[in-house]
């Protein structure tokens, strides 16, 4: 896909999405027939998953263990997306987590201390966007390994949230804001974000030079692609992502809560693109798989808790559901080569 | 007369408050203690209860455990046990209660990770008709409740003011009238049994003015960080003759100080929890003394109050009820080790 149509470099991107959205119906029509011939796959997992699932227990085929599953993988999708860009660049960002508590707590404390809601919601997502941008730029121009960039975010964003919290979470927040990222918002924000996501990534030269990145830099850069800029994007927009998910959860605690994201959601969000078969090496963006990574896991992990199967033995599954996807990837891509 | 009445009214709120535990012959059957509610009626059926914990991994949430074990099986109720992997997994425990809400229990026991994690599973717990009980902190408060229609009949948990309280009154014991100066390592700031433990502290100090508090600073329930502060807080006021710490893994941080500094035995050292590495401590006079409380208890209580709740006698349980707590130190630290390895499980493993 790297091909010539990198060369050109970036700056006409605006005025390419306008011209594209007429388009964008039979796009998404073409998007989605190809992302099942690349993910049949998973499809067939999952419907496996459910038919296990629904042997295993008879409280599994219920219309409130659907909601549940669809608004919990909403809520991975979130990240996810972001960190399937992230991977196609091939970088990787531990800081999530971190991210989503911190911006989070900072909006709360916002609220609490009388910012309407809009300002304070605006302050947390350009602290999101600031610190996946710092992310990138040392990534970019320290050259820094990704993993150690974002290692240090994380224990650094952790640590100022538990200096601005104090270690208790910020409660008592404004209805507009919980109502606004609660329920079904939080699938509307993640099936969203991941159309958006789709469009650009499949269908814009921006999503092309994206993967470029992770394909070859140096060509990507002699080519012309603003390499940096893209990348330090890129991370901006895992941060932004970050954070809307930290509203979502947010909004569903009614409260911010200090060890929020200290959980396995960051884990998650960093499995489900790996399931979905986007690989560490980067070059690679299947924002479907990602979803069908989400869906995969929190079928697993509703199906599971409804079955009666202790929490520890899950995360020992979700474990092995990521080696036997990353070896699954290796096998079929060592086939293609041969 | 009536200054008489007074006395014994005073005298019984004082045993009241110093822990209902009388001492207890070795074989005696300690159940009889835990019958808050007297009589509890044959279950009408075999009722299925739901608990979720914050974490199995740790003793303290398998005595818990071993108490609803217990309770169950003697009342003939079935009892099934939900946790998360570890205390932060906050996401977690959501999704396993509202995973839990589709199993229909007859009522579902709460141990939430955190004041809100919970709120919204258990807003859709009340909306679906099923009852709920708080055990332990984290406790929903009675405004999340009101806010998101929330019922929870009563709160069944430890008093972690008082057991802070417990150390003041044994130091004042301890020192006598002459008193002196006394200090305390508290734990994560912000945590619930961190700050109520620091409160107890400080309003029962107010009644002792003979006790100087001179530091009280924290050291995050860690052993190595307590160790750090104790060395700086004798470095700072080398008269000090109690110290007071929030856990027992930070007092035997302080003792490893007191070691290094040359004063061990020179001063009292207080913990709390009763962990075995702390009834070690005890038995080898390095650390004077533990509150240790009964989780196992709050288990067994808790499935006591569901059966009254479920055959329609909710009006017996209290709002609140705290578990019981001792002093554990040298004068019966050995009596302890005997007979209370089914209560902790800790206990059993040094019998071992």
């Amino acid at each position: 896909m790297t091909d010539a149509r990198i060369i050109g470099g970036a700056g006409r991107e605006s005025s390419g999405l306008i011209t594209m959205l007429p388009a964008a119906i039979e796009s998404m029509f073409r998007l989605s027939w190809r992302a099942l011939r690349e993910s049949w796959g998973l499809i067939l997992a999952l419907a496996i998953l459910v038919l296990i699932f629904s042997q295993a227990s008879p409280y599994f085929l219920n219309t409130l263990v659907l909601e549940r599953i669809l608004t919990n993988a909403s809520f991975t999708l979130i990240m996810a997306t972001g960190m399937t860009l992230v991977i196609a660049t091939g970088g990787i960002d531990v800081s999530i987590g971190a991210t989503l508590a911190l911006s989070s707590m900072v909006a709360a404390t916002l609220m609490n201390l009388g910012t309407p809601v809009l300002p304070a919601a605006m302050a947390g997502l350009l602290l999101g966007a600031g610190i996946g941008a710092f992310n990138g730029s040392i990534i970019s121009y320290l050259k820094l390994q990704p993993f150690i960039a974002t290692l240090a975010m994380l224990s650094l964003a952790r640590g100022m949230t538990l200096i601005i919290s104090g270690g208790s979470p910020a409660f008592d927040l404004p209805e507009a804001f919980t109502s606004a990222f609660k329920d079904e918002m939080v699938m509307v924000i993640g099936l969203g974000g991941l159309l958006l996501t789709m469009l650009v990534m499949h269908r814009t030269r921006l999503g092309i030079q994206i993967r470029g990145i992770g394909g070859n830099e140096n060509t990507c850069y002699i080519c012309g692609v603003r390499v940096n800029a893209l990348r330090i994007g890129v991370y901006a927009f895992q941060g932004i992502m970050a954070v809307l998910a930290g509203y979502t959860l947010t909004a569903s605690f009614d409260a911010a809560e200090p060890t929020a994201g200290l959980s396995t959601e960051w884990l998650e969000a960093m499995a489900a693109p790996i399931i979905g078969g986007n690989t560490m090496a980067g070059g690679r963006a299947r924002l479907f798989g990602t979803l069908m990574g989400c869906l995969i896991l929190a079928t697993m992990r509703s199906g599971l808790n409804i079955s009666g199967v202790p929490t520890a033995w899950q995360q020992v599954a979700i474990g092995g559901i990521i080696v036997g996807a990353v070896t699954l990837d290796v096998l079929t891509n060592r086939k293609k080569v041969s | 007369m009536l200054s008489k009445l007074t006395k014994t009214v005073s005298l019984m709120a004082v045993a009241a408050t110093f822990g209902i535990a009388a001492p207890v012959a070795a074989g005696e059957d300690r159940m009889a203690l835990y019958e808050r509610f007297g009589e509890i009626p044959v279950p009408s059926k075999e009722y299925r209860i739901g608990v979720i914990l914050k974490t199995f991994n740790n003793d303290y949430f398998i005595d818990l455990k071993n108490g609803f074990q217990d309770a169950a099986d003697k009342y003939g109720v079935k009892v099934e046990f939900f946790a998360a992997p570890g205390e932060t997994d906050l996401l977690i425990q959501k999704q396993l209660m509202e995973d839990m809400l589709v199993r229909q229990f007859d009522l579902i026991a709460v141990n939430p990770s955190s004041t809100s994690n919970l709120l919204e599973p258990a807003a859709r717990a009340t909306k679906m008709g099923i009852p709920l009980i708080n055990v332990n902190d984290a406790y929903i408060s009675k405004e999340d409740q009101e806010k998101h229609n929330i019922d929870i009949i009563s709160f069944i948990s430890t008093d972690w003011a008082e057991q802070m309280r417990h150390h003041v009154r044994y130091c004042a014991e301890k020192l006598g009238d002459e008193g002196g100066q006394i200090a305390h390592i508290m734990g994560f700031p912000g945590s619930t049994a961190a700050t109520q433990r620091l409160e107890g502290y400080e309003t029962e100090l107010a009644k002792f003015p003979q006790l100087e508090s001179v530091a009280v600073l924290p050291a995050d329930w860690d052993r190595k960080k307590a160790m750090d502060v104790a060395a700086d807080m004798i470095q700072a006021n080398p008269d000090i003759k109690c110290l007071s710490a929030s856990n027992d893994n930070m007092a035997l941080g302080a003792i490893q100080a007191l070691k290094n500094a040359g004063k061990l035995g020179d001063m009292i050292v207080m913990g709390c929890d009763g962990i075995p590495d702390a009834v070690t401590a005890i038995q080898n006079d390095e650390l004077t003394a533990s509150v240790a409380f009964m989780q196992y208890e709050n288990g067994y209580n808790t499935i006591e109050a569901a059966i009254l709740h479920l055959e329609g006698m909710g009006d017996k349980i209290p709002e609140t009820l705290f578990a019981n707590q001792e002093i554990w130190d040298k004068s019966n630290i050995d009596d302890k080790i005997a007979n209370y390895g089914r209560y902790y499980s800790g206990m059993a493993k040094l019998t071992n």
